[in-house]
């Protein structure tokens, strides 16, 4: 038997690698992001660069939190280019912005490569983490399922303003919530707030609340809506896509012009209480913001304006009312949209 | 009874006719926004899917060197001293220089004997190493 040795001329590394290459350990961030400040050089390197960051940063998420509801390659690289063209592009108002679009600041206050990577993509609020939280707000409103999820959300902050007690947490955290019952309980693992719940067989969102409460100790508002959603399970089981109605009508010029012109026939009460409803205040916040609404007389009269000189007129215009599929639902849409980017300040 | 009026237009079951029905489908679609945006912020906040820490650029870079250990030589004023990485912990032995010296690692004092490995408290393989000799001198000691 005659023995077979390996040729291992071909496979030696050092004779198909030649000279060794070093790898290049320096950071290159600031100075990308600084001759594509200066001049627009270097820019698919830069945009190479946040691609391969916020892939690893969109990797925890789930598919709520991406276009169309689908984590996808295609929605990670319309978020990286998103990302990239919000930190060339749009001015930011918060820390550490101060009006200035991201890469501007960046180059402005000379912020090394790792604040950068901070600030683009790892920050709790970084600009990517921004657009991903807009993403999932939109699907939020759109996708049945997580409509319910929202819906259960606002449900849950009824009860909590109505019943329960914030407890700040500080830094920019939202509050917990607190029962004051008085009483001393062991505060148990979420888990078991999860199965206690479920165990209730109740659909009152109070009592699922309390319970909740009562078992895993004060909780924020976002996180009692998963432990009771994880409890009582979403009731819609089929028709997952995203809502087809989209946002496309508010670019048309007319709605913007419908929108606009209804807007200037409008008292200030009538706008106060269109602003109102936009943002779901309470009756106590919008008699903070118009006290001229407090009686029943005034309120009655700001709706009837509101439906005929503003809402009737806008659908009308947007050929909603000759829509024999259109709901109530799906005329609002467009007419808040272009409310939020005619007037962010009291829509957006 | 001006809050029921205003409260009804966010109740969906109570029935709405003629532009009211516009404007209780105007409260209704605004409420969902507000939660929607509400909720995504609070988890945002949270910090739910959120990693903050990045790794440093340095440490991606050992992380590629598939090397069995890390090695770097530190050397300043007579002094030279070797930091290496064996079984995820990090060692330095004194190389030359006098024994007794010690390492500042932040608050942590590393007396160094010559030849022997003493441990290291480090994660990756600092910039630089600095040196506090017997008379108390600070010496810092650079890669070589």
């Amino acid at each position: 038997m005659r023995a077979v040795l390996p040729n291992l001329d071909k496979v030696s590394p050092y004779r198909s690698i030649s000279p060794r290459e070093l790898m290049d350990a320096s950071d290159t961030m600031p100075d990308l992001v600084r001759s594509f400040e200066r001049d627009g050089s270097n820019a698919a390197t830069l945009l190479r660069e946040f691609m391969r960051h916020i892939a690893k940063v969109a990797r925890p998420y789930p598919d709520a939190y991406f276009a169309l509801g689908q984590k996808s390659e295609d929605a990670v690289d319309d978020l990286g280019n998103r990302a990239f063209s919000s930190c060339a592009s749009i001015e930011k108002g918060r820390f550490p912005f101060s009006g200035r679009t991201p890469f501007a600041s960046f180059v402005q206050e000379g912020f090394d490569g790792r604040t950068i990577r901070y600030h683009s993509f790892y920050a709790k609020l970084s600009i990517t983490r921004e657009l991903l939280r807009d993403d999932y707000a939109f699907n939020l409103r759109r996708n049945p399922v997580l409509r319910w999820r929202a819906e259960l959300y606002a449900n849950i902050g009824a009860v909590l303003k109505g019943s329960c007690t914030p407890v700040p947490q500080g830094r920019g955290l939202p509050p917990k919530w607190a029962r004051n019952t008085g009483a001393l309980h062991m505060v148990r693992p979420l888990e078991v707030a999860i199965a206690r719940v479920r165990d209730l067989h109740t659909d009152d969102i109070q009592a699922q609340v309390f319970e909740a409460l009562r078992t895993a100790g004060p909780q924020t508002q976002s996180r009692l809506t998963h432990i009771i959603e994880a409890a009582t399970g979403c009731p819609i089981a089929e028709d997952h896509e995203v809502d087809p109605t989209e946002d496309d009508t508010a670019d048309r010029m007319g709605v913007r012009q419908a929108v606009a012109e209804a807007w200037s026939t409008l008292e200030d009460s009538d706008k106060s209480l269109l602003i109102a409803l936009a943002r779901g205040s309470s009756y106590d916040e919008l008699i903070a913001a118009s006290p001229s609404l407090n009686n029943k007389v005034a309120v009655s009269r700001a709706v009837s304006r509101v439906g005929s000189l503003f809402l009737e007129v806008v659908t009308e215009a947007i050929g909603g009312t000759a829509d024999a599929t259109a709901t109530p639902r799906t005329l609002i849409e467009p007419i808040l949209t272009v409310l939020a980017e005619l007037y962010p300040h009291d829509f957006a | 009874m001006s809050n029921e009026l205003y409260s009804s237009l966010f109740d969906t079951s109570v029935p709405h006719e003629g532009t009211d029905k516009l404007v209780a489908a105007f409260a209704e679609v605004g409420r969902l926004r507000r939660a929607a945006f509400d909720l995504a912020s609070d988890e945002m906040h949270e910090g739910i899917w959120a990693i903050e820490d990045a790794a440093e650029p340095q440490v991606l870079r050992y992380a590629a060197d598939d090397r069995d250990e890390q090695t770097a030589t530190y050397s300043g004023d007579g002094y030279t001293v070797t930091v290496r990485s064996e079984s995820q912990a990090w060692t330095a032995t004194l190389d030359h220089g006098t024994p007794g010296a010690s390492l500042k690692i932040d608050n942590e004092w590393v007396t160094l004997e010559l030849g022997s490995a003493v441990d290291l408290p480090v994660d990756a393989l600092p910039e630089a190493l600095t040196l506090i000799d017997l008379t108390g001198r600070e010496i810092s000691l650079g890669r070589t």
